[in-house]
């Protein structure tokens, strides 16, 4: 099955009841969330803050013009002068007010009175205010009020309407010249125009509303001067000094300066604000730049913060199953978490840690079966090993027996022709005394051969031989031989002893019986004729899961230097009394081992010892295996 | 041949009929010679170690003996480490045997001492022909 195919449909049962994200809409709706924050913040912050200085510096103007405005003249002297007397600089603070709005004044004068030149106005009367009397003095010059006023009344009635403009100091009786103005107007049908320039101070609002209905003037303005805004701007100082001096100097007032109809009861203040106001603004931006800075840092800390939570949040289950895999492969389970993309490497990942650790567990599991292979090929290789060792000593004993066997077997022949024609010679020469030596020569030389040919018939029989595992009764066997054996020489003068622990062998009879006769006759053979009392020990006991036949005797025993040869065929090792053919220990080793036993040679003080060593039957079934 | 000293020949041999036989041929081929016997090569070095001056002019030595063999005796005789008879008194040696396993005759002849190698049986003219030589 192709891995990813598996991967997604699990990762699908895997979501099945839970919802999950994606990491990176995640990770961007973090991101887009802080930026509408500080996009919003700026603005919100920058918008609300300026808006509200500017709102509280308008109202705390109009505040301040209402109360001028509610003020009388005498009252506003009176508070003027108490604040001139508290607050050094009070005037040079006025003058400079004066000072720097005199352009501006006069701007607005010429503009109303182009308008009464243009003919737009028929009359424009213009009252000395505190300030305006000096443009008005500059102004008397170029158009005279009673000039103006002839001008006026001598004008043609036209389409075009006068103002006149009256100086307060022109005249005794204000009212009086603004009714002469009047009538004329109502003469000649033309409008009335009526500008006052002072303070707004309750005096004069009430002196424009007189006028406005004492007269017939369409309309009355209020030209609110600079002077009330350095007025303003002074009552509000309660300590003024060099700098407030500068700052007033700075103040600008636009030049639509603010008109103000009683009639209509409104107050309307078109202000530039004043420097202060502009650099408290600026003061009030700045530090909304800053707040807003400072914000958008928190919620770019914050933004990190989140994303770094939730880069843990999203990785952790990951970091855990990769050190759960690096812990045990095979325990290791992915859990999955609400986001997607690592749910699916992590599913994927399962899947392959799942199969590299299948694999390896196959790996393992071959391994295994190779290292068991190999042992079972090393042993076979040691078998071969023991085997081919096996067959090598076996050929190297066949390659012996040959050679031992045609020399041991010619050498009697070859000396028999010999001591034939030493015979023939002798009865030629009638020597009787040689014939008869030669002839027994002759016999001793065949008897030899004859013996060699017997053993080498008993060897090839223990060989070859099938027969049956018995229990066979010791003294019996032991008695049989002893019977067999009784014809020998010496015999009679050897004691024999016998004492059996273990009565019973379970073992094959006629090898075994080959095997302690041979035993037997070996120690007649090899009596020791000085010894006074020779004799013949033969025992059986168990041993360690054997059976022992022991025979011991005080006889001629086996020289140290001749021990190592012991057992090896055509070893005779008593060179006068060589009985035997050499074959006979070389046969009851083989014997012994042919029923899985041995024969083993114990060196005592007097004598010899052999054991004839035979597995129990439990033991001999093993080694038959 | 010195007439005048007796003519002294050692046989080694563990065969009582060879050991006869060789007494009879020797005698035959010089009825004055003296023949020494010893049964296996432990007798014979015992003998050439007691003799002293009178050490034999030949020795016949067979291979397969019981107790002391043909090769231990000429390990022990004349062997590289041997000092039981002086270099100088040494008798020449004749193997007498009846392996014809070639091995044994070149083993043999690796010994200064072995002259020869003679296959039995044991004949008049082979002991002609090692004497004359």
């Amino acid at each position: 099955m192709p891995l990813g195919t598996r991967t997604k449909d699990s990762a699908r049962e895997e979501r099945g009841d839970r919802k999950t994200y994606s990491f990176s809409s995640l990770v961007a709706s973090v991101f887009m969330l802080a930026m509408v924050l500080v996009s919003g913040l700026v603005i919100m912050t920058s918008y609300i803050g300026t808006q509200d200085i500017i709102r509280q510096s308008i109202s705390q103007l109009s505040d301040r013009i209402k109360l001028i405005a509610s003020l009388t003249f005498d009252e506003y002297v009176q508070r003027t002068a108490n604040v001139e007397k508290s607050l050094t600089g009070s005037a040079t603070l006025a003058s400079a007010m004066m000072e720097k709005n005199r352009a501006q004044q006069e701007k607005f004068l010429s503009e109303v009175y182009h308008s009464y030149q243009e003919g737009q106005l028929d009359l424009l009367f213009l009252q000395n205010g505190h300030d305006t009397h000096d443009i008005v003095n500059v102004s008397q010059t170029v158009f005279p009020v009673d000039d103006l006023i002839n001008q006026a009344l001598s004008v043609p009635r036209s389409t075009y309407q006068r103002y006149l403009i009256i100086d307060e100091r022109d005249t005794e009786d204000i009212y009086a010249v603004i009714n002469k103005a009047v009538l004329v107007a109502e003469d000649t049908g033309r409008t009335l125009g009526y500008v006052y320039t002072g303070m707004i101070l309750n005096d004069n609002l009430e002196m424009l509303n007189e006028i406005q209905e004492n007269t017939n003037a369409e309309s009355v303005y209020l030209q609110f001067d600079n002077h009330e805004i350095s007025s303003l701007y002074a009552t509000n100082k309660s300590n003024a000094d060099k700098e407030d001096v500068d700052e007033a100097r700075n103040l600008v007032i636009t030049t639509d300066v603010d008109v103000m109809a009683p009639t209509i009861k409104t107050l309307r203040l078109k202000i530039s604000y004043p420097y202060r106001m502009i650099s408290m603004m600026e003061w009030a931006y700045a530090q909304n730049i800053y707040r807003a800075a400072f914000f958008i840092i928190m919620i770019i800390i914050a933004f990190f913060v989140i994303l770094k939570w939730l880069t843990r949040y999203a990785t952790s289950s990951l970091t855990g199953y990769a050190a759960a895999i690096a812990h045990d492969k095979k325990e290791a389970h992915f859990k999955s978490t609400r986001i997607r993309e690592f749910n699916e490497v992590g599913q994927t990942l399962n899947g392959l840690i799942k199969e590299m650790a299948e694999a390896e567990d196959k790996i393992l599991q071959s391994n295994r079966e190779l290292e068991k292979l190999a042992r079972i090929a090393s042993a076979a290789k040691n078998d071969l090993k023991k085997t081919n060792f096996d067959l090598e000593s076996a050929n190297r004993e066949l390659e012996e027996f040959a050679y031992r066997t045609s020399h041991d077997l010619r050498s009697p022949l070859v000396s028999s022709i010999a001591l034939l024609d030493v015979t023939e010679k002798a009865i030629q020469e009638q020597d009787k005394e040689m014939v008869m030596k030669s002839m027994i020569m002759i016999r001793d030389s065949l008897t030899r051969l004859e013996m060699l040919i017997r053993d080498i018939l008993i060897l090839n029989e223990i060989k070859h031989r099938e027969e049956p595992y018995e229990k066979i009764d010791i003294k019996e066997l032991v008695g049989e031989s002893l019977n067999k054996l009784s014809t020998m020489d010496n015999f009679e003068k050897i004691t024999i002893e016998e004492d059996y622990q273990c009565p019973y062998f379970y073992t094959k009879r006629l090898k075994s019986q080959m095997i302690i006769e041979n035993l037997i006759s070996n120690a007649i053979k090899y009596y020791d004729p000085e010894k006074e009392k020779p004799y013949i020990k033969i025992k059986s006991r168990k041993e360690d899961g054997y059976y022992i036949l022991q025979v011991k005797d005080n006889g001629l025993g086996v020289p140290r230097d001749q021990r190592e040869k012991l057992f090896t065929m055509f070893s005779r090792l008593h060179p006068k009394v060589s009985y035997g053919s050499g074959l006979g220990l070389y046969l009851i080793k083989k014997g012994a081992q042919a029923l899985g036993g041995n024969i083993r040679y114990k060196n005592h003080s007097e004598g010899s010892i052999f054991e004839f060593i035979l597995p129990l039957p439990d033991n001999n079934q093993q080694m038959k295996q | 041949m010195n007439d005048e000293k007796i003519f002294s020949v050692l046989v080694v041999e563990d065969s009582e009929p060879d050991q006869f036989l060789c007494k009879v041929m020797l005698e035959r081929f010089d009825p004055d010679i003296n023949v020494m016997q010893a049964y296996d090569g432990q007798e014979a070095l015992d003998f050439l170690a007691g003799a002293g001056e009178r050490q034999p002019d030949l020795i016949f030595l067979d291979i397969n003996m019981p107790g002391m063999d043909g090769y231990e005796f000429l390990e022990k005789y004349c062997g590289k480490k041997s000092d039981v008879i002086p270099v100088d008194k040494r008798a020449d040696i004749v193997m007498l045997t009846s392996s014809s396993f070639a091995g044994d005759r070149e083993r043999s002849l690796s010994y200064d001492c072995v002259k020869d190698y003679l296959m039995k049986p044991f004949t008049v003219d082979k002991i002609k022909s090692v004497v004359t030589h």
